[in-house]
């Protein structure tokens, strides 16, 4: 099967020598692949540099084989740190902004994302009177709206309530069903256990470890002790 | 070409929608309307002439206000939105930065245009009702304001450059202004470089009113905005496309 998304010894130095080194991976459809790891192990830096936000200084990806170096992909969606909407125009404003740049993203795809993220209601009030989840299901709608073959989602469920986390799990379980597929980073290995079904384990910038998550938790009984493992085994072998 | 399109859409959107910019062309066009009858009763103490207000105001806009409201615009549109991240709304959206960057200028011009073309009207109808010494002449009057889209577009430009230099919005702001009048200064103080700045060039309109055309000047003068333009252009575009959010 060809891989949705191909990450090829990416490597990006930043000035005060932290970053990324040597990442490799691949997604496959309909996966949900999450990257556990603690604040500063380069999640957001290798998501970044896959949504063009950021370049990186070695290494490719490629979206079902096209190389995003080269030229934008119209298959991501994402949502990376806070959600980037604008908070004096509207919810549906926020959407219809950005279905502007997809063709036939018409009203009935707005009124369901919105319907899909429980927004509906709130479909015609400015962004700015809303709370933090609304915002956070709001991104997650902006990310979702065109319908594309691989989202990405950096820390979704960050500053969340526990209602609000179950909520956003529960759209993204119910979207990678539908055929979607998800690389999403969390450094709570409970939501990453919760939600995903691989797991790549990263700290210090580098991916230590990739798996199943079924072979991660019958090796070690929970997501967190299996990270704990990675992690001791690769400070044994430094 | 339909992203530009998508994006000249999405970034007017994003203009016409504040109240900000609604206000501030309420304001701006209500204060023409404050000038006009000013002039009209206190003549003598206000040195804004009836006898064609269309014109005299449009002086006022090419030096003073297009700058502020441009400077305003491209602070929000660029360096607001580099500061808040949601630039990133657009860098994730299948468009270039190329086509950002024009969309967004194009979107500011537009702005800019829409102030012009409302103002022409309101100063056109007190011209018409309070002009004293001659009859107003609206096609001349109304060429006068399309030829002044012209000298904005470097000031777009030069913002959106300082906009890329500058930390936040506030920064941008005070930076373009500062730049425009040491650049307007630079003309006025040593008159032989004014005829290369291009801030000498805001009233481009009166090259086109009169008897003869400067056909020449007119010409020089356009390459040379062009010139500044792409000057300017160019130095956005390299900054704008190798920053990382």
């Amino acid at each position: 099967m060809e891989p949705i998304l191909e990450v090829s010894r990416l490597t990006k130095t930043y000035k005060n020598g932290r970053g990324i080194s040597d990442i490799s991976f691949k997604i496959e459809k309909g996966d949900i692949f999450g990257l556990l790891g603690p604040n500063g192990s380069g999640k957001t830096t290798t998501m970044k540099i896959i949504t063009g936000l950021s370049y990186a200084d070695k290494g490719s990806v490629q979206i079902l084989g096209k190389d995003i170096m080269e030229e934008s992909s119209n298959e991501i969606g994402c949502l990376i740190e806070a959600p980037a909407i604008y908070e004096y125009l509207t919810a549906k404003e926020n959407l219809k902004l950005a279905a502007n740049y997809y063709s036939g993203i018409k009203e009935p795809r707005i009124d369901d994302m919105l319907t899909q993220t429980g927004l509906i209601k709130y479909s015609n009030e400015k962004v700015k009177n809303f709370s933090l989840g609304m915002k956070q299901r709001l991104g997650l709608a902006l990310a979702l709206l065109s319908s594309p073959k691989l989202v990405i989602l950096d820390e979704p469920t960050n500053g969340l309530d526990i209602e609000g986390t179950v909520e956003i799990r529960e759209i993204i379980i119910k979207q990678a069903k539908l055929g979607i597929t998800f690389l999403v980073s969390s450094h709570i290995a409970h939501e990453i256990e919760l939600m995903c079904n691989k797991v790549g384990i990263m700290k210090e910038g580098k991916l230590l470890s990739i798996s199943s998550m079924k072979d991660a938790l019958s090796e070690c009984e929970t997501l967190e002790k299996y990270f704990l493992s990675q992690v001791g085994k690769k400070e044994e072998d430094v | 070409m339909s992203s530009v399109k998508a994006g000249i859409i999405s970034e007017s959107t994003k203009l016409f929608k504040r109240n900000k910019y609604k206000t501030l062309l309420i304001c701006i066009e209500l204060l023409v309307i404050f000038i006009g009858m000013i002039s009209n009763y206190a003549e003598g103490y206000i040195n804004i002439s009836l006898s064609n207000f269309p014109l005299n105001i449009l002086s006022i806009f090419t030096n003073i206000f297009i700058p502020l409201i441009v400077f305003m615009a491209v602070a929000d549109l660029f360096a607001a939105e580099q500061e808040n991240g949601t630039i990133k709304a657009v860098i994730t959206r299948p468009i270039s930065r190329n086509e950002i960057l024009i969309s967004k200028m194009i979107s500011i011009l537009l702005y800019v245009i829409c102030i012009l073309m409302i103002t022409f009207i309101i100063s056109s109808i007190i011209g018409i009702l309070f002009g004293r010494t001659q009859v107003i002449d609206i096609p001349v009057n109304f060429a006068a304001y399309i030829i002044s889209i012209l000298p904005a577009i470097p000031i777009i430009f030069l913002s959106i450059l300082i906009s890329q230099l500058s930390k936040s919005s506030t920064s941008s702001v005070m930076l373009s202004v500062l730049i425009y009048i040491i650049i307007m200064a630079l003309g006025l103080v040593f008159p032989s470089t004014s005829s290369v700045v291009f801030t000498s060039y805001a009233n481009l309109y009166k090259f086109f009113i009169g008897s003869q055309m400067p056909v020449k000047s007119i010409l020089t003068v356009i390459g040379l905005l062009v010139g500044y333009s792409l000057v300017f252009f160019s130095g956005a575009y390299a900054l704008f496309e190798k920053r990382e959010y």
